[in-house]
């Protein structure tokens, strides 16, 4: 009785302890660019859930891009990206949140060419 | 010593995994039909093995290259690659033998920048560099040598840091119609900000190459205790590359190079050193 008691009452803990963990959904994560170096616009939709009750703030590689209290940001975040870049929330404090790698990859074949020689040899 | 070697290379490629090629330094990547040019200024020295012979100066190095498809020119060699996959490579090509490079001052770092020889030669070598009793003939004192042209094939195997290469040349230029073969691995790293490259390989030379440029005959002297026949040999070679970018075209680059040479080689009377060595520290400007 004892065991089944303490199995029900983990369970539980462990339940109310995922439905409160802070989780986001970014749609898209990957940016399609037509070569290498090219800006990637990027229309970024978040949907978040258990939010902790303060202001929250969106980065982009470090860069501020928005603050709202409970990360309530607007439906759609446009941004650009050059290449593969972190998305984090973090609190006033600094601490992070959550974070996610938006990815960028590239609709033309990359046409850049591994050398034969190596650069300044001397044999 | 080749035992050496070998263990040398397993152990280096024994930590590489078999993924797919990638431009890990953007120095060894070339954007296509476009000039990769770039100059590296500094101080160096590239030691020359001959009697009499001149260290060559390292004061400027140039670094051109043009990649097309599948043509390219680079840095002296022209070539054509037949087949450009992640994982194998192979070309066919035409370069300059740049054994002559010992018998002239007019090597194209000594026409950029000359340098009196006096300034920068290293200090005769020691007793054991010399080959025992062996009479020695300067090389000013010899039938010239002439350039070679060597067609060649190559092919390449990647790996994520790392790469064969299996490279067979031929002259072609009917001057010693002599072979060579070369078996080098490369390794490439990125700590914090300094790109590392090594490379360790091992270069056969047939008797004809050797012979035309170190043996010495009827056409270099009448002193019959002079003569002397090359044979065949392994020159087993090693070098480190180190580059810290300063800005996006600025960096920091020094080399180091260590060349042992077989004795079938050494022991010519026209050969006072059993290694080819080179230093260079300075700064590189990418274009």
């Amino acid at each position: 009785m004892l065991l089944f008691c303490s199995i029900l009452f983990c369970n539980k803990i462990a339940a109310d302890t995922s439905a409160r963990t802070p989780a986001w959904i970014l749609q898209p994560n990957v940016c399609i660019a037509q070569k290498v170096d090219s800006e990637c616009a990027l229309s970024l939709s978040i949907k978040t859930k258990n939010m902790p009750t303060e202001i929250l703030c969106l980065y982009l590689d470090e860069q501020l891009l928005a603050c709202s209290q409970q990360a309530y940001f607007p439906r759609k975040i446009y941004i650009s990206i050059q290449q593969d870049t972190l998305l984090t929330l973090k609190n006033k404090a600094h601490k992070t949140i959550l974070s996610k790698k938006l990815l960028i990859k590239y609709s033309e074949p990359n046409k850049q060419r591994r050398r034969i020689r190596p650069p300044w040899s001397l044999f | 010593m080749y035992f050496t070697l070998c263990r040398l290379i397993i152990l280096l490629s024994w930590f590489v995994t078999s993924t797919a090629l990638a431009c890990l330094t953007q120095d060894r990547c070339v954007e296509q039909s476009s000039w990769q040019l770039g100059v590296a200024i500094g101080i160096g020295v590239k030691t020359n093995p001959l009697v009499d012979g001149d260290n060559i100066p390292l004061v400027i190095l140039p670094d051109i290259a043009w990649y097309a498809k599948q043509a390219y020119f680079d840095n002296g060699e022209l070539g054509y690659q037949w087949i450009y996959k992640p994982k194998i490579a192979f070309e066919t090509f035409l370069q300059l033998d740049s054994e002559r490079a010992f018998f002239s001052f007019l090597h194209p770092t000594n026409i950029l920048f000359p340098i009196e020889n006096s300034a920068i030669n290293s200090p005769a070598p020691p007793a054991q560099d010399m080959p025992m009793n062996q009479p020695s003939l300067s090389i000013d004192k010899i039938a010239s040598r002439k350039w070679g042209i060597n067609g060649g094939i190559r092919g390449h195997y990647f790996l994520s840091k790392g790469e064969w290469q299996l490279t067979f040349q031929q002259d072609i230029s009917n001057v010693h119609k002599g072979q060579q073969v070369r078996l080098e691995y490369s390794h490439n790293w990125l700590w914090h900000k300094f790109h590392l490259a090594l490379r360790v390989g091992t270069d056969w030379k047939s008797a004809r190459l050797i012979d035309y440029y170190y043996g010495v005959s009827e056409r270099d002297t009448h002193v019959t205790e002079f003569y002397f026949e090359g044979q065949s040999g392994w020159q087993t070679y090693m070098s480190v590359t180190v580059q810290k970018p300063i800005t996006e075209t600025w960096s920091w680059l020094a080399n180091l190079g260590y060349r042992k040479l077989p004795n079938s080689l050494t022991n010519s009377p026209i050969v006072e050193q059993n290694h080819i060595s080179n230093i260079f520290l300075g700064v590189a400007y990418r274009f």
